[in-house]
């Protein structure tokens, strides 16, 4: 009946390719053939969630078992959200076209907060009550992995379990032990709950916070045998199956090219960035085996774009060879290589500049800070002169154009930190003007505001008021001269990405209220409503300000602090109080171990293409 | 922008290919640019050994038959390829055809000279056939034979000296000398012959709607296709 109604509905939306399964290399089967089906939902359009390489992994490995289909489900924008309610057509996956309540999982891709809204909006449109107490067996188990899954306690009374840290195996564990428990939804999550399970599944229902009457956290009690959750942890990325044949979508995706995760993990140590710090230890895959996975891709797929991804592509130990291989091996096809995250240093210049000659790119360094002291404080350790030579290596290999990435209201940012941008800003452009006479140069600087995120040295840090950051956003923008062009994000989706960030089991009910006065799709700046997000929080009897803008002290109880990524809350003490101080932490890729914990917990090492600790270093 | 470099020497096309493709199914939902997309990724994975223009940009020398609208099915998509080498027409077909996505089928694919326009530049005339989606229940639940007001619509339409349809911008436009013909048979079905050159061409959204139709209850298929020369109707293996 849904298939039909799709076919009804189809003529009358904008982009309804958003909304086909039919794209090269995806996977069909019969469902009275497999044993479990599992739907995996991202929680944005088709065009940002075809374009997540978790969700394309996690397709591909589940696919990969006989017993399993896996289909894909994507938030319908709102004009086929709206036939869908009138014309009583629930939320379908894409491929079978059957109802998404009619699997037996349904697992959500948790990218960041701005999506929570997006998970009511598609388990409301797929006909399954939003509360995991309002659900039965008769219910798809609803899971949730991602960056966000590592506080997820604001979606905490609307998902069953969640699944913490590298999803690779966890997901087959997941589908082997719901089919050793008969597909009984609560035998499994007793069994994940319980002592001796498999690291990496939090059941929210298994815990149970108390609050003080000053409103923060008295403790978090456990209701069943275990008492913290550990992440998931793959210890070599080579046992990490990535998909040989990619689907190719229809439609202009955001990132549409074969993506290679070159490495995960990071180890500049940045205190300001969560996932450096959650997908500890650094794991490369070595430049052969990528090679091999480039070559069945572009197969595969028909795709004339390379992408290696990582947190600093330029970091991986073979990363020469890598670049070298493909262009060797692909270039004369007119296959183009990119690389998403430069480092700020001539050595990436170089490499970016190996790339041109197959493909035209822009070039974009991330400083974060304005001035060196600053970067300190965020743990950034590039000097002024590592960006003066990165850029006069862009501008002697012929670059006019550049973009740098900041963030305003970082800890212990003062007005001298903007001005610091302004002043690195004019640097660049007289740089260009002495190494490129005569030809104009394109200078576009972005400002994201900054957000504390849980599990980072920032965890404790309050953000930065709203109407402060705002000045701020006008300061800098007077500083700089009108021909460097800035944007900068919305303040107003910053507090609210914020108070979810750090935010407690009691934002489930500020996220319902939200979604019922018609939030969703809070990412996109035309759909935010921020008047509708301030009368949820009233509504429910708090304030943004208290989860975003208020300082932590030490023993205060974190939301999160029975999620365990690996890396100690002493050692994340260590880092905030060093950022305040001013202190950096070096590298731990030179063997130089900040003892962040994650490779005692795991009894791991990094794992480096080149041999442990080393190989060549830049 | 970027590093100044010679640009890349154009390659030399040794062959043309042209192959008919029918869009069926739900690959009608594809806009032309998603097609483009995705056809030019089908001859990359099928291996097909295509011609390079030159520049800063080389460009994959492949040519297409004239936009097709979101939403209609055709028999008659055209893609022409060069090739740097000679390839039996067979061979390529086979390559081709293994790789198309559902809803693409290659139905015919022959050596075309090389040096001729390319199909999207003549002014052509395009059949269409219009189908009730839901089988022509709607349109005569009434009780009346759709097909006989329908055919009362026609006549109107045809017997208007220009029919303006508003467009983007507040531009208006007069459809009707685009109009070639327009008839209704059993079914109902509206057979629709239009013609489409630089000056621009109707869209069958905007006949639908002026025979008093909702386009989206409609299924439009494209079903055939003559580039003209000098008015005359040519096949278009011999444009």
């Amino acid at each position: 009946m849904s298939a039909l109604g799709r076919a009804g509905l189809l003529p009358k939306v904008a982009k309804p390719a958003r909304y086909l399964g039919e794209e090269h290399n995806s996977v069909h089967k019969d469902h009275a053939a497999v044993a479990v089906k599992f739907a995996l939902a991202f929680p944005d359009v088709y065009e940002v969630g075809m374009s997540h390489l978790g969700l394309r992994l996690l397709y591909d490995i589940l696919n990969q078992r006989p017993d399993v289909v896996c289909e894909r489900v994507f938030a319908p924008w709102p004009d086929m959200a709206d036939l869908m309610r009138e014309a009583g057509v629930p939320l379908w996956a894409l491929e079978s076209g059957l109802p998404v309540a009619s699997f037996d999982l349904l697992g959500f891709s948790l990218q960041h907060e701005l999506n929570f809204t997006n998970v009511l909006y598609t388990l409301d449109l797929a006909g399954i009550p939003l509360r995991r107490a309002d659900r039965g067996p008769e219910h798809p188990l609803v899971v949730g992995g991602g960056p966000a899954a590592f506080n997820p306690e604001p979606l905490a009374d609307f998902f069953d379990v969640f699944v913490v840290g590298d999803g690779e195996q966890a997901v087959v564990q997941l589908v082997d032990l719901y089919l050793a428990c008969d597909k009984d939804n609560r035998a499994l999550l007793e069994r994940l709950a319980g002592d001796g399970g498999p690291d990496g599944f939090y059941v929210p229902g298994a815990f149970e916070p108390r609050y003080r009457a000053d409103g923060q956290i008295k403790e978090i009690r456990a209701l069943a045998d275990r008492s913290s959750v550990r992440k998931a942890l793959l210890s070599d990325l080579a046992l990490g199956d990535v998909p040989v044949r990619p689907i190719v979508p229809f439609l202009d995706v955001i990132h549409d090219r074969v993506t290679l995760e070159v490495c995960r993990g990071c180890t500049q140590g940045c205190r300001f960035c969560q996932a450096g710090m959650i997908y500890r230890p650094v794991r490369e895959r070595g430049a052969d085996l990528l090679l091999e996975q480039a070559t069945s891709q572009l197969e595969s797929t028909g795709y004339d774009e390379v992408s290696l991804a990582s947190l600093s592509t330029a970091d991986h130990t073979e990363i020469r060879e890598l670049i070298g291989g493909l262009l060797s091996q692909h270039g004369t096809a007119g296959i183009g290589i990119s690389l998403p995250s430069l480092r700020i240093d001539s050595f990436s210049v170089d490499l970016a500049a190996q790339l041109q000659e197959v493909r035209k790119t822009g070039l974009t360094f991330a400083p974060e800070a304005g001035t060196e002291r600053l970067r300190r404080v965020i743990n950034k350790n590039v000097t002024e002169q590592d960006l003066l030579d990165a850029a006069g290596a862009a501008f002697r290999q012929g670059w006019d154009s550049l973009k740098l990435y900041f963030m305003i209201g970082l800890p212990t940012e003062t007005d001298e930190d903007l001005a610091g941008i302004a002043d690195l800003a004019g640097k660049v452009w007289r740089l260009h003007s002495e190494l490129r006479p005569g030809r104009g140069m394109r200078l576009a600087i972005s400002c994201a505001s900054f957000i504390p995120k849980p599990h980072t040295p920032f965890q404790w840090f309050g953000q930065v008021a709203p109407e402060e950051l705002q000045r701020r956003q006008g300061l800098l923008r007077n500083l700089l001269p009108r021909r460097v062009k800035l944007s900068w994000h919305n303040v107003e989706q910053s507090i609210i990405e914020a108070a979810f960030a750090r935010g407690d089991r009691r934002l489930g009910e500020v996220l319902e209220l939200a979604y019922r006065r018609g939030c969703r799709f809070d990412a996109w700046d035309d759909q935010f409503q921020y008047d509708q997000w301030l009368a949820a929080f009233a509504e429910a009897g708090l304030a943004p300000a208290w989860y975003a803008n208020r300082t932590r002290e030490r023993d205060e109880v974190l939301p999160w602090s029975h999620i365990d990524s690996g890396v100690t809350e002493a050692f994340l003490w260590r880092e905030y109080a060093a950022a305040l101080r001013g202190e950096q932490t070096p590298d731990c890729r030179a063997g130089d171990c900040g003892a962040c914990g994650v490779c005692m917990a795991y009894g791991v090492e990094p794992v480096l293409a080149a041999g442990p600790w080393g190989g060549e270093l830049r | 922008m970027s590093p100044g470099r010679a640009p890349a020497e154009s390659q030399l096309s040794i062959a043309r290919y042209r192959m008919r493709i029918a869009k069926q199914g739900n690959a009608r939902y594809l806009s032309h640019l998603d097609t483009v997309r995705t056809l030019l990724r089908t001859f990359r994975r099928a291996g097909v050994p295509i011609a390079l223009s030159g520049g800063f940009n080389p460009q994959p020398k492949v040519a297409y038959s004239t936009a097709l609208a979101v939403g209609i099915e055709s028999e008659v998509e055209f893609a022409d390829i060069e090739l740097v080498q000679q390839v039996a027409p067979v061979v390529i077909a086979r390559a081709v055809a293994a790789e198309l996505p559902r809803g693409f089928t290659l139905k015919e694919l022959r050596t075309v000279p090389l040096r001729k326009p390319a199909l999207a530049s003549y002014p052509a005339v395009t059949r269409y056939e219009a189908a009730p989606l839901d089988g022509g229940q709607a349109a005569g639940a009434d009780g009346t034979d759709p097909g006989v007001a329908l055919e009362q619509r026609v006549i109107e339409l045809l017997a208007a000296a220009e029919l303006i349809v508003h467009r983007q911008k507040d531009k208006q436009v007069d459809i009707r000398p685009y109009i070639l013909s327009v008839a209704v048979t059993s079914g109902p079905v509206i057979a629709l012959e239009l013609l489409s050159d630089q000056t621009g061409a109707p869209r069958v959204t905007e006949i639908l709607t002026l025979l008093g139709q909702e386009p989206a209850a409609w299924q439009v298929r494209k079903t055939d296709f003559w580039p003209l020369e000098k008015g005359m109707r040519l096949s278009p293996w011999q444009a």
